[in-house]
């Protein structure tokens, strides 16, 4: 085939999944969805800035520098945890994990089989629009804990610059987690029926992939490096993935609390027992001096795989779970 | 492959466990005819449309749609296919899901609105057009689902009774305009119905199933005089007169006359009979006042099919 040849087929298919999508976006965009999403985004930026960082922020008892360095390591550690990670699953969980039976139940798969556009397209069409509104969402929040964090600590305008400067980074590594539960969740949505039996698969995956690294590199830390378990350690790849990323943003250099932070959830730095006391007990923003070495300013690496090797294992996990939807819903038979 | 067929099956075979659903029908639906497919409950009807539009799989056999293998695209381009029971995104409104799905079917957008407030005009909803579907009668739905078929002008359409959940002058509404498809667009219509009365005014040949097996097929001229048992009525001026002299010749197997003065004859020599009864009514002088040979309705087919089913 072609090099056109490809290229129109190519069209041809995305063409009707195009139509799908458009009518899945204006599902999925209805305001009531749209601000509950975003004020559930928000929720961990207003806790932190209210609760917990106003009074130390506004009392002026740290530096700008200081200041601008908690406050970018904790973003950072709130958005690999929470905006672009829990937030973003969940998102796409709860939205996508009844594309197909919904339809299925509710007859108007029958309608749509009969129609000519393939299963894929149609499954590539709803998936694409669950992508993008999520992306879309994501950004919302993304910008809006910046505004809260403005808003709430009273911040200088270095400081957002700062978080700013983040943005695109954080966004792009978010691109790569929504890629990822996008596609597994719609092989979910095809792959079983039943609302326990799904929503149980998803609570799992989101632990697998969040939480199952974490307790494998505390309990039996050899076992996971004689062994490369990282190869099949979803949180090391995201994690990897997302400490590359970041850091290419100027303000994106962590203090040595949040890469221990990192390090414990993702396996990306080196943080042992000590480091991860320091960073639990005394991981403050007044901990952090490089001066006084409560820790070393930066933690090593651990660097078992590249960064590109971790993104492209996602995304080949993606393209595994579309490949699997694809095969349910070509034999699905629709009554 | 039959060039002149529109739908054609091999040993279509569907089953479900030990159950078998459709058991190797052989279908042949002519281009541009009104096909009906009649046949009890849980006969295979639907089970077979569903193979024919590429809902379910076939578990043996083959199917064509003009050619195209069932399930695959081209087919389907061509395929217009209205179900029992149709269900709809019900928050959109019916001009909006007929355009989407008009741009499912490959028609340019632009094309689209316009097409779609046509059909909702034809099929007398275009007054609901801009209404959510949520709140349309179970009618409505039925023409709805009806004009979702048509929207992309298809060369097939496959209708699982389309008259299901309407009124009487609804019924004979949408048979009408199946007519006028048939007629004006050269349309092929595989439909199915229970109302045989009312489908066998529309239908030029019928394929009849049980049991998952096809029992009866063919043109409804040749299925009436094939089921109408030599069956014929005459009515005269003079009726046990004529009737005595016919009875001397031998010429029926079994005579009567019913309440409205109608002798009944059903006779093995169809020929001899006729020229018998003509001979008769002038030797004797009577008047004629009637004289046909009974055409079995589609609703005898059925019964004596069903009939000659059970008793194997």
């Amino acid at each position: 085939m072609g090099f056109h040849a490809v290229q129109e087929k190519t069209a041809t298919v995305m063409g009707k999944a195009i139509i799908v999508m458009e009518k899945t976006i204006r599902e999925l965009m209805s305001l009531r969805r749209l601000a509950v999403a975003i004020i559930a985004g928000l929720i961990p930026s207003v806790f932190f800035g209210t609760v917990i960082w106003r009074e130390s922020f506004r009392s002026g008892v740290m530096s700008l520098e200081m200041q601008t360095h908690t406050l970018v390591g904790y973003f950072l550690l709130i958005s690999f945890m929470w905006i672009g990670g829990f937030y973003i699953a969940y998102m796409i969980i709860v939205s996508g994990m009844d594309f197909v039976s919904k339809e299925e139940e509710g007859g108007t798969l029958l309608l749509m089989v009969s129609k000519p556009i393939s299963r894929f397209q149609f499954i590539l069409g709803k998936s694409l629009a669950l992508l993008l509104t999520t992306l879309l969402i994501e950004l919302v929040v993304l910008f809006g804990s910046i505004v809260v964090f403005w808003a709430l600590l009273e911040l200088d305008p270095e400081i957002v610059r700062a978080l700013l400067g983040l943005l695109p980074w954080i966004f792009l590594y978010s691109v790569v987690v929504a890629i990822l539960f996008d596609a597994l969740t719609i092989a979910i949505s095809a792959l079983f029926k039943g609302q326990v039996l799904k929503t149980a698969l998803s609570m799992l995956l989101v632990m697998l992939v969040f939480g199952v690294g974490s307790i494998l590199r505390t309990v039996w830390p050899s076992t996971y490096e004689n062994y490369h378990l990282y190869y099949i350690d979803p949180s090391y790849h995201l994690g990897n993935a997302y400490v590359s990323t970041t850091v290419q943003a100027e303000s994106g250099r962590m203090t040595p609390q949040i890469q221990a932070y990192l390090g414990i959830f993702t396996g990306t730095y080196k943080a042992g027992m000590e480091e991860t006391m320091l960073a639990m007990f005394t991981g403050s923003s007044a901990s952090f001096d490089p001066d006084i070495r409560a820790m070393p300013p930066s933690l090593e690496r651990t660097d078992y795989l590249t960064p590109l090797l971790s993104v492209l294992l996602c995304l080949a996990v993606s393209a595994a779970a579309l490949g699997a939807t694809k095969v349910a819903m070509d034999r699905k038979e629709v009554y | 492959m039959d060039n002149s067929l529109m739908i054609e099956t091999r040993n279509l075979t569907k089953t479900f466990g030990d159950f078998t659903a459709v058991d190797g029908i052989n279908l042949s639906v002519q281009k541009g005819t009104i096909h009906g497919f009649v046949g009890p409950n849980g006969a295979g009807k639907t089970t077979t449309m569903k193979m024919l539009i590429g809902a379910i799989w076939c578990s043996q056999g083959e199917g064509y749609i003009k050619g195209y293998g069932i399930g695959s695209i081209p087919a389907k381009q061509i395929i217009g296919y209205s179900p029992e029971h149709a269900f709809f995104y019900n928050d959109m409104v019916a001009s909006d899901y007929l355009v989407y799905m008009a741009r499912i079917c490959g028609m340019k957008r632009s094309e689209t609105r316009k097409r779609a407030l046509e059909l909702l005009d034809w099929l007398d909803i275009g007054g609901f057009s801009e209404r959510k579907i949520g709140g349309f009668s179970a009618g409505m739905k039925q023409r709805l689902s009806l004009a979702q078929a048509l929207i992309h002008e298809p060369e097939l359409l496959i209708l699982d009774e389309p008259t299901a959940n309407m009124d009487p002058t609804g019924r004979l509404s949408i048979l009408d305009k199946l007519r006028q498809l048939s007629r004006e667009r050269k349309a092929t219509i595989f439909l199915s119905s229970h109302i045989l009365s009312e489908l066998e005014q529309v239908v030029d040949f019928m394929t009849m199933i049980d049991k998952g097996r096809i029992v009866v097929e063919g043109k409804m001229a040749e299925l009436r005089k094939r089921f109408s048992g030599n069956h014929f009525l005459l009515k005269t001026s003079h009726n046990e007169t004529i009737l005595a002299a016919i009875k001397d010749k031998g010429l029926f197997r079994e005579s009567w006359i019913d309440n409205e003065d109608f002798i009944h004859m059903i006779s093995d020599n169809t020929t001899a009979l006729r020229k018998e009864v003509v001979e008769t009514v002038v030797r004797t002088g009577a008047e004629l006042e009637h004289f046909s040979e009974e055409r079995a309705s589609l609703q005898d087919i059925y019964r004596k099919t069903m009939r000659m089913e059970e008793e194997g």
